[in-house]
């Protein structure tokens, strides 16, 4: 995941990262990590990823931080249950894939080369 | 969800000669590798009602198509006039495309299926017969995400050249993806011209020193076996 500016908004990155915060901790499908210091208002995304063992990789000159997805229970999946996903189309509108709730989605990853 | 670094760039020609009636999106840094564990195109996955995933990230061949669709459509970039001599890269890589393996009449028939019968259907998966069946991930090729979306964003950024050393990294940690890899070679100049351009994806013949990858596609291809190329569907 690719962020601009390391400190977030924690509600922004909740639904980015699929990762919740809780009092037992920062949680994703079962798994829940026990954190000293709870995040406030906005979270430090390369240290709430050094908490949560996901990797950083960043380009100072760009402005870009890019984290990595986690690697608990060694899957892609770590739950069924599809996660947050919002793209723009064409126009540049974006489009949240939870809209088709109620309908049955085949998401189709294609590529122009 | 087209992926690609160089988005509308890239993907409008196409959208915009299927003319689709379903939300065509714009997948620019490939989330759905990061989020669903897609490392081929096509793929597909498929979500339930509630939003539930019943198949995770798998390869989807195209339906056969027997009859003309969007005949009153021009491409919108149609190869107009094709070289006169096929470029023997070209006919060597078709020649491997030939090879790889599909089967699109069980694949569809599956789908069809399961849009008839729903959570009944024998190709609706369990939970966590969908989370065991994504792709493995371990602490490196979540390393191999991170630098993959880094490379993107700095290519985008015009940056290539350190995108390239990024795109390598991503390569090196997640060897089984063919998108990390496509993407980055359709991101060289190939020195051709037309919509083939982005599918050279390997040395130019007039400079091949300055390939900047260990790999590219021919070469690959040939190392792991065209019949290797995509993975088989599993009922």
């Amino acid at each position: 995941m690719l962020w601009r500016n390391k400190l977030v908004d924690t509600q922004v990155f909740e639904k980015e990262t699929g990762w919740q915060f809780k009092p037992e901790g920062a949680c994703k499908g079962e798994v829940c990590i026990p954190l000293s210091n709870p995040p406030g208002d906005q979270v430090d995304v390369v240290k709430i990823a050094g908490q949560l063992g996901l990797p950083v990789v960043s380009d100072e000159t760009h402005s870009l931080i890019a984290v990595g997805p986690e690697a608990i229970g060694a899957r892609a999946l770590t739950t069924a249950a599809a996660p947050h996903l919002q793209l723009p189309d064409l126009s540049g509108a974006p489009f949240d894939l939870a809209s088709l709730r109620g309908n049955k989605v085949v998401v189709y990853a294609w590529a122009p080369y | 969800m087209g992926l690609d670094t160089l988005g509308a760039e890239g993907c409008r020609p196409y959208i915009e000669a299927a003319q689709p009636e379903h939300p065509a999106l714009l997948d620019q840094h490939h989330v759905l590798a990061e989020k669903f564990g897609v490392i081929n195109i096509p793929s597909a996955i498929w979500i339930d009602e509630q939003g539930m995933i019943v198949r995770p990230a798998e390869a989807a061949p195209a339906p056969l198509v027997t009859t003309d669709v969007h005949t009153d459509t021009q491409a919108p970039e149609p190869a107009a006039e094709p070289p006169p001599v096929m470029p023997e890269r070209f006919m060597q890589m078709m020649g491997e495309a030939a090879k790889i393996q599909s089967d699109p009449e069980n694949y569809h028939a599956a789908l069809r299926d399961w849009v008839q019968h729903g959570a009944a259907s024998r190709y609706a998966l369990s939970p966590e017969q969908v989370i065991t069946r994504s792709r493995p991930r371990d602490a490196d090729k979540s390393l191999g995400h991170a630098h993959f979306e880094l490379a993107s964003a700095l290519e985008l950024a015009g940056a290539h050249e350190r995108a390239v050393e990024h795109f390598k990294q991503a390569h090196a940690l997640v060897p089984e993806s063919w998108t990390f890899r496509r993407q980055a070679w359709s991101l060289e100049d190939s020195g051709i011209e037309g919509p083939l351009a982005r599918f050279w994806q390997g040395p130019r013949d007039d400079d091949p020193e300055a390939w900047p990858y260990a790999g590219d596609w021919l070469s690959d291809v040939q190392a792991e076996g065209a019949e290797n190329y995509s993975e088989p569907w599993q009922p």
